[in-house]
């Protein structure tokens, strides 16, 4: 049981911490996700919900049921595609 | 016998009639300053008028000052009666004294008092016009660029990412600039501050809510910067820093 332990804590931490939609920062993220895919001209009233797919890297949805996928590209430049 | 007595008794009161209505005019004078003070709003008027006859004959007020209880209330009856005289009093020679503590007069004073206030107050209005003048040259020197560039980088009103979006967009319309000063693109100024003003205006509708002071500042800030972006030799100067 001692051995299995850390194991577990360590799948917790991960998956409260990496993956998986936002919790915590999800408010302020959501705002963040849903003011670059305006900036980039693209319709989205609000983020429901935005799932982190990596490192800058978001898949998020709109209330009016766009997804989008917004990242950070290798020169450093935000895109937004639309899905 | 009788009679003697009794004219003697009527001299004495005649007597002493006459030194009350003596001094109930003038004890007011003396008096009327403590007494109004502490009594409120309601004796003033009385008082106010004793005031000026007290000022016009200063000679009487010490005998009163022996008759002070019973003269108090006679001194109102006599007020009533000589309130014109003691106002023509006031108007023409106590009007120094009048201005001290006479209730009247305190009204008069007080209403009289905001209007030499008022010059006074006409002298920080005069500040306060110079404050207006002092806003003009305020929006020249309002550009302060590495201050603006470092509160937008803190601020968190705006996000990680949109920030990026945000330089990333600053940074694509600096390259028009720079292509325009070059000739090297066939951009019009009209196109370039047409540009400018949208980026402006997203960094602005982002700021407003979350950082108003920020917003204010890159708001006036907006000629100074267009000035730099559009001169040759501000925006090389830029773009070397």
């Amino acid at each position: 049981m001692r051995h299995h332990a850390p194991v577990v804590a360590s799948a917790v931490v991960a998956a409260l911490g990496f993956g998986g939609s936002l919790r915590a920062e999800e408010p302020a993220m959501s705002k963040d996700l849903a003011a670059t895919i305006a900036l980039q001209g693209m319709t989205c009233d609000k983020v429901v919900s935005a799932t982190r797919n990596g490192d800058s890297d978001y898949t998020a949805t709109c209330r009016d049921g766009n997804r989008y996928h917004v990242f950070v590209d290798s020169s450093g430049r935000v895109v937004v595609k639309k899905l | 016998m009788r009679h003697m007595a009794i004219s003697a008794i009527s001299a004495f009161l005649l007597l002493v009639g006459c030194a009350h209505e003596k001094p109930v005019a003038p004890r007011p004078a003396a008096t009327p300053a403590a007494p109004q003070k502490a009594g409120g709003a309601q004796q003033p008027e009385t008082a106010a008028p004793h005031a000026p006859a007290a000022a016009a004959k200063p000679s009487p007020a010490p005998a009163d000052t022996e008759r002070a209880p019973s003269a108090a209330v006679p001194s109102s009856r006599a007020g009533t009666g000589g309130s014109a005289a003691a106002t023509g009093a006031a108007g023409a020679t106590g009007s120094g004294s009048a201005k001290t503590k006479v209730p009247g007069r305190s009204e008069s004073t007080s209403s009289a008092a905001p209007q030499p206030a008022a010059p006074s107050g006409a002298a920080p209005g005069t500040a306060a016009g110079g404050s207006a003048a002092r806003p003009a040259p305020s929006p020249a020197p309002a550009l302060d660029l590495p201050s603006l560039e470092q509160r937008l980088r803190d601020t968190r009103a705006i996000g990680v990412f949109t920030k990026l979006s945000l330089k990333n967009q600053v940074d694509d319309l600096l390259g028009e600039f720079r292509a325009f000063h070059r000739r090297q693109a066939a951009v019009t100024v009209a196109e370039l501050r047409q540009k400018y003003d949208l980026l402006l205006l997203k960094v602005l509708s982002l700021l407003q809510d979350g950082d108003p002071p920020l917003a204010a500042a890159v708001s006036s800030s907006r000629e100074a910067i267009w000035e730099m972006l559009i001169d040759p030799q501000k925006f090389e100067k830029l773009a070397r820093n």
